[in-house]
């Protein structure tokens, strides 16, 4: 078991200096001068003597791969520069949008954790009856939707028509609500099916059938199944986190709400390569432990694979 | 029975290809089909409803929706299909470049899209997005980049996977040249795949496109796109909701239209699957056509 | 005539941080089959059965040893004798590609060799006299494999292997996967075409009481070495102590039966 854990962090390491140098390359590769740019969305028309002191406060002028490994010990200790717009830290930005976008995202979580359980269980124990069918079609027609659309329209419904919630911002603890509300449609659909499915697979074991036939009363049976079928889908819960907090970009334009997602965008539009840089940099980290932990998590439920990985 | 006759039976399926055929019908004519200039602005008109003149309302401009609807078929169309057959493309010469390669290729290719497969597509186009810039020809490649990886992971498995099929080795104990064995049982092979597989893909695709026009980091105006259109109806979402209305409801049902249609070729590409899923379903639902064809089978086999 | 003296085989194992270690699969096989006869290779999974039958059918490549078919290199021979050898596979479902009819799949064969206008007629002839023979109709032709049987499917690769007139068919665990029921029917069919048509089989099995029924000689294959070879009449005069323990196996139908009763069980 260690030796496994040991083995499946240590492969992080290279995946994380792929991509972190990617990242870096990338923001390199552009066509227009950083230099240039950073004067210019201070609105200074650049002379070739202010690019040139500018390069050198930026440290521009070494040679690449020592600017990757100045950029990596800068980063690591938490120097990510300086935002090109309001000269502000990049890290002081992030610790401002961060923690909306985390509660953003837990929101969701459990409004998807609620409900996917629920209808999951609805749809299977009304299995292919017009009730499931329903109820999946319908699940179905919500996730085709696209998430800025019904934003818009809850927004509309909710916000404007009965004035029930407030339309964007986070002044407010009912804020979060339709924001987390669009976000979660995206997902629902998969993790509806996912536990519909197992549940009727479940349905079928042979060890539901023994206990059937022990005579045990139907809630019991159903609550077996039901944990089983949870420490499957556990695992698909765990992946969408990160992609959650991913996914967050479009509705939290939507709603007005100061997130990473926002801040992102707001970056790209003044070509504020720090903060991209930054905001790129966070969610591949994210991925990566994100990745790891749940591998780490489904070895040690399971423990057909926790022998295994001995 | 034929891939196309399995199609055929599947009402659904050909439903939607129908209708995705006709709107791209409607995208090539839309100067013809359209009542007006997309970009015509007549301020005098704004916001108004649907009437006789403008069959869906005009926007806050003046400008027609239904004409915005129409050639916005040809900006989503056109930049999803150049995204979708860009991608294949590169899936396809890397994928059978990995299978085909021994040694140290193979194991580039393959280790580079694992890394680029640790990254969501999501936030590869964001981050693509910022680095290039917005624009929709720098969406269209981010796409294709995010992209890209998988197709050859998958156009190499599937490679993999014909290869080792018995079928492959008779024509390979019977002299049949690699060409032969990748013209004959392989590519037919690999494009059902590929064609199932883009098709259930083109929706994000087209999802994606519109999004981030709706970011405004996609395509600028005048340019009619959906996800602008949607955007320009936020700014007005208190006082004329019929605004969004148009550009939701085609973008809706095109994603639909893909999904259903990519359902029903996974199953009349597969002549197994067909027979488990849609044989199956036929008759729980008790629909006639189905008992019917199954007593039809019986007599042929009778007689 | 076939003749395989010394070969060997080993395949690079991958994975290992300190270079690549070699897995030997043949270390040293020699046998011959003589034309007419059928050899039966006889071993337990991972014996090197199916790596021997692939590098007889030219898909894998040998290390070392020499294969002489008719007197000639294998490689020359299966170059100039196009559709003399041929297979049947143990899994059936994955020997026809799944979107062709019937007919494309047992006349794929005949097209790679000739594809002129004249060649077709000759060719729905060919495949019209197999179909009888292995007693299927006519009108299978059109179906898909699916539509098919475990063991109708199986004729038809054995007849697809056919329709080339192959002088040695290899069948490579061809009655494996079927159900006992079939297996005998699919055995008796398999005789009865060898004499028909004076084919040279070479039969891969691990399951003695079909090959003893087919083969004439046994050669018994056990971690990449020939450790025995037999006559079928003499079965029971087995030296090596794991082919006796096998022989064993089988005897106890002998003694409840008394005679060959294998073949009888069978047929």
């Amino acid at each position: 078991m260690r030796q496994y854990l040991t083995k499946r962090i240590l492969s992080t390491i290279p995946l994380l200096l792929f991509v972190t140098f990617l990242a870096f390359i990338l923001i390199n590769l552009r066509t227009s001068d950083p230099a240039e740019i950073a004067l210019r969305v201070n609105q200074i028309t650049p002379t070739e003597e202010m690019v040139q002191s500018m390069r050198e406060e930026l440290g521009l002028d070494e040679p690449f791969l020592v600017r990757y490994k100045n950029w990596i010990v800068n980063s690591l200790q938490g120097e990510l520069g300086y935002s090109y717009v309001n000269k502000k830290p990049v890290l002081e930005e992030l610790q401002l949008a961060i923690p909306p976008t985390l509660q953003l995202a837990g929101a969701t979580l459990a409004i998807i954790v609620f409900f996917s359980i629920s209808i999951g269980i609805l749809c299977s124990i009304f299995e292919n009856r017009w009730q499931d069918r329903l109820l999946r079609g319908f699940i179905f027609f919500l996730s085709a939707m696209p998430s800025f659309w019904i934003g818009l329209l809850l927004m509309w419904f909710f916000a404007v028509y009965l004035g029930l919630l407030p339309t964007s911002g986070m002044n407010s603890p009912q804020s979060i609500i339709l924001p987390a509300v669009t976000l979660s449609m995206t997902f629902l659909s998969t993790y509806v099916r996912l536990i519909r499915n197992n549940m009727i697979q479940n349905k079928h074991e042979n060890f539901i059938l023994y206990a059937k036939v022990r005579g045990l009363n139907e809630r019991t049976i159903t609550w077996n199944i039901f944990t089983n079928s949870i420490q499957s889908s556990l695992t698909a819960f765990g992946m969408s986190i990160p992609r959650l907090i991913a996914g967050t970009v479009i509705v939290e334009n939507i709603f007005a709400w100061p997130g990473i997602g926002r801040l992102c965008v707001k970056a790209i539009f003044n070509s504020d390569y720090p903060v991209i840089q930054a905001y790129i940099v966070l969610m591949a980290v994210l991925f990566i432990i994100c990745n790891l932990l749940v591998d780490i998590v489904v070895v040690m439920i399971d423990p057909r694979l926790r022998r295994e990985a001995k | 029975m034929s891939f196309f006759r399995r199609l055929q039976q599947d009402k659904l399926g050909i439903a939607c290809l129908m209708f995705l055929g006709l709107l791209t019908l409607a995208g090539i004519f839309a100067p013809l089909l359209a009542p007006h200039d997309p970009t015509l602005v007549n301020v005098a008109v704004k916001l108004a409803t649907p009437s006789l003149e403008y069959p869906l309302g005009t926007d806050h401009l003046g400008r027609c929706l239904l004409s915005r609807v129409l050639f916005g078929i040809r900006t989503t169309f056109f930049y999803a299909f150049l995204a979708m057959g860009v991608t294949i493309l590169f899936g396809v010469i890397f994928g059978m470049l990995a299978g085909y390669s021994n040694g140290k290729v193979r194991e580039a290719i393959l280790r580079f899209c694992d890394a680029m497969l640790s990254f969501p597509s999501e936030v590869m186009i964001l981050a693509i997005v910022g680095i290039l810039g917005p624009g929709i020809l720098n969406i269209v490649i981010a796409n294709i980049l995010s992209k890209w990886a998988w197709y050859t992971r998958m156009i190499y498995s599937s490679v993999q996977q014909y290869r080792s099929k018995n079928y492959v080795k008779f024509a390979q104990v019977n002299q049949g040249s690699p060409f032969y064995i990748m013209r004959k049982h392989i590519a037919s092979g690999i494009a059902g795949e590929v064609t199932t597989h883009s098709t259930l893909e083109m929706g994000w695709v087209i999802l994606s496109i519109s999004s981030l026009s709706f970011l405004g980091l996609g395509v600028q105006p005048p340019t009619p796109e959906w996800g602008m259109m949607l955007n320009e109806a936020k700014n007005v979402l208190f006082t004329n909701p019929w605004q969004m209305i148009p550009a939701g409801t085609i973008t809706l049902l095109v994603v639909i239209a893909l999904n259903f249609l990519g359902d029903s070729l996974q199953n009349a590409m597969n002549p197994q699957a067909y027979m488990i899923n849609v044989k199956q379903q036929k008759k729980l639902l008790r629909f006639g056509t189905g008992r019917k064809r199954l007593n039809v089978n019986i007599e042929s086999e009778k007689s | 005539m076939i003749t395989v003296e010394h070969l060997k085989k080993s395949y690079k194992t991958t994975g290992t941080m300190f270079g690549s270690a070699k897995q030997h699969v043949l270390t040293d096989v020699s046998f011959h089959l003589r034309h007419g006869e059928c050899l039966g290779i006889v071993g337990e999974s991972g014996s090197g059965k199916s790596t021997l039958s692939r590098i007889l059918l030219g898909l894998e490549r040998y290390d070392g040893g020499t294969i002489l078919i008719d007197g000639m290199p294998h490689n020359k021979w299966v170059k100039q004798n196009k559709g003399k050898m041929s297979v049947v596979f143990q899994d059936y479902r994955t020997s026809v590609n799944p979107n062709w009819t019937i007919e494309q799949i047992i006349s794929e064969p005949l097209n790679m060799l000739c594809q002129s206008e004249g060649g077709r007629k000759q060719h729905a002839a060919i495949i019209a006299e197999l179909m009888e023979r292995i007693q299927l109709p006519r009108g299978y032709l059109h179906k898909h494999p699916h539509e098919l049987s475990g063991g109708q499917l199986q004729r038809i690769c054995i007849a697809r292997a056919l329709t080339t007139r192959p002088r040695y068919l290899i069948l490579d665990e061809a009655i494996s996967s079927l159900d006992v029921s079939v297996q005998s029917q699919i055995l008796t069919l398999l005789k009865e075409l060898q004499a028909e048509y004076s084919l040279t089989y070479l039969f891969i099995a691990h399951d003695l009481q079909a090959v003893t029924y087919l083969c004439d000689h046994l050669a018994f294959l056990r971690g990449g070495v020939i450790i025995e070879e037999l006559d079928c009449n003499h079965i029971h005069s087995a030296q090596n102590e794991y082919v006796q323990q096998l022989v064993g196996s089988v005897l106890p139908f002998q003694s409840a039966f008394g005679g060959r009763s294998t073949e009888r069980e069978l047929t």
